[in-house]
């Protein structure tokens, strides 16, 4: 017993005994189990929300924050001068801080767009002034993939405070054209032809119903409003078909979406000379 | 039309044909329907080949697993209950089978494919859409357009209740063929705007044989979908 007392404290190293190790490192073992429990829990949890090596990352972080908190427990038994290190600690937190803000405030963002998720992997977005298709979401930075083909990778924190806009955030959305018809044309058949393409569409939904009126009697056309519901994730192709469809459909019916035109009257007063005629020059003509 | 297939084989009747032709080792499956068509090289080894009606949510393509279905309404009195028969878009699918495994070849179909929407953009559902008749009775179908759905009504609350739609999820969609397609489903009304709808293994006449889930079977397998069925959040009408 007496020889285990004289081997505790039996001076290693300064004033650091035997005892003040074995205490440091039961402090640190323990620190370990419990950063791999708590990284067990978060992997359990998050495992659906964050990619693999995103959450090893961040399981990493948390575990280090862990055992720097029982080094701190820990270090009392090396009769550390704690006004010292907090001094120095105080001090060097300072510059670390200055040094990583950007990255911080990152990090945080980037775990409240895990957490909040306003916007998830391959939903068409804008972010600030850039458009496109989300790629990937990481702790420190999210990627888009542009319109153009243009890989973007914007900073977590830059988003966190950008306007937002989730294009499929909602399950369908609307979209209309102006279609434009002479005023000589039939409207109610010009309705008619529309309303029977949208019917026969897959993806234009029957609920909410297409609507369809006419919305403006125009300086050269009397201007059709069709606005149409779709799913989200269909309503570009069904935009891009539909508008096509529609011209073919009315022109096939007689129906020409008109130019510009302005009728001019003259007025002859008796005496003068008649108007001029004038005539189309030939050599105008394209071939 | 459906069943088991022996390869190279054809079918052909109507606007409908599809063939699978041996080309050397390998074998070119073709297929039309209407306007629509497919063609494809294969390399089937022992595969099996099924014809099979399956969940009527793949064409054009796929964008939901939700079927609604409008039909007349039919109002139902406080605390009963009643059984009506409605038609639903069929879509016939390809299959390959290898050692359990089922893999989608092909799909098409003769119903005109339409898509709506089930309650609100925010916290609705895409559905594929379908008027149906309504009857008590067995009502004549078109083997390669529309099946049979046997539905039952139970109206658990205290009062009357108008009901015009019913939305049921394919992830569990047992469908069965012989003389006719035919699926069975419950609606348990709780008010006008909240019902909960479950697909049922239950064939419609005996003889029938169950069709291979390909949602189910591809995807889900290890999901217990029939217990969770789907809730009608926003209206029966």
């Amino acid at each position: 017993m007496t020889v285990a007392v004289e081997f505790l404290n039996e001076v290693v190293f300064g004033n650091i005994r035997v005892a003040d190790l074995i205490v440091f490192f039961v402090i640190i073992s323990a620190s370990i189990i419990v950063a791999r429990i708590i990284g067990a829990h978060i992997k359990k949890s998050l495992t659906d929300r964050v990619k693999k090596d995103e959450l090893e990352k961040l399981i990493r972080i948390v575990q280090v924050i862990i055992v720097l908190i029982g080094i701190f427990i820990g270090l009392p038994s090396f009769h550390v001068d704690f006004a010292e290190l907090l001094l120095i600690g105080g001090a060097a937190s300072i510059i670390i801080g200055f040094a990583s803000q950007r990255l911080v405030t990152s990090i945080g963002s980037g775990v409240f767009l895990i957490v909040e998720r306003p916007v998830t992997i391959g939903d068409t977005v804008k972010i600030g002034e850039t458009s496109g298709t989300i790629e990937d979401i990481r702790i420190l930075s999210t990627t888009i993939k542009t319109f153009e083909g243009i890989y973007v990778r914007i900073p977590n924190e830059t988003v966190f405070n950008s306007e937002i806009t989730n294009y499929v955030a909602n399950v369908a959305r609307r979209f209309e054209y102006r279609v434009g018809i002479r005023y000589s044309d039939d409207a109610e058949k010009a309705i008619r032809i529309i309303r029977e393409l949208l019917e026969a569409h897959p993806f234009v939904l029957k609920n909410p119903s297409p609507s369809i009126y006419v919305d403006e009697l125009g300086v050269n056309a009397v201007i059709i409003m069709v606005r149409i519901w779709a799913p989200s994730r269909e309503w570009w192709s069904v935009r891009t078909e539909m508008l096509l469809k529609i011209k073919t459909a009315l022109e096939s019916e007689g129906m020409t979406i008109p130019f510009p035109q302005r009728t001019v009257w003259i007025k002859e007063t008796p005496g003068s000379a008649p108007a001029p005629v004038l005539h189309p020059d030939v050599s105008d003509k394209h071939p | 039309m459906f069943g088991r297939y022996e390869y190279p084989c054809r079918f052909d009747e109507g606007d409908v044909m599809f063939c699978i032709e041996q080309d050397g080792a390998l074998y070119r499956y073709r297929r039309s329907c209407g306007e629509s068509g497919a063609d494809m090289t294969l390399t089937l080894a022992d595969a099996d080949l099924y014809v099979h009606p399956i969940e009527p949510v793949h064409l054009p393509r796929e964008v939901t697993r939700f079927l609604e279905i409008e039909f007349p309404s039919v109002t139902l009195a406080p605390e009963s209950d009643t059984t009506i028969y409605l038609t639903f878009p069929l879509e016939v699918g390809i299959i390959m089978g290898y050692k359990n495994e089922h893999e989608l070849l092909d799909v098409f179909s003769k119903a005109t494919p339409k898509y709506s929407l089930y309650g609100t953009p925010e916290s609705g559902v895409i559905t594929r859409y379908w008027r149906s008749i309504i009857s008590d009775r067995l009502p004549d179908t078109d083997n390669g357009v529309d099946g049979i759905l046997r539905l039952r009504l139970t109206n658990a609350g205290k009062s009357w209740v108008d009901v015009g739609r019913v939305v049921l999820d394919a992830t569990f969609m047992p469908i069965y063929f012989g003389p006719f397609v035919s699926m069975t489903a419950e609606m348990l009304v709780y008010s006008r705007d909240l019902a909960e709808t479950h697909v049922l293994s239950e064939p419609i006449i005996g003889g029938m044989q169950e069709a291979i889930q390909v949602i189910t079977s591809s995807r889900l397998r290890l999901i217990s979908a029939e217990a969770k069925g789907f809730l009608m959040e926003h209206g029966v009408k």
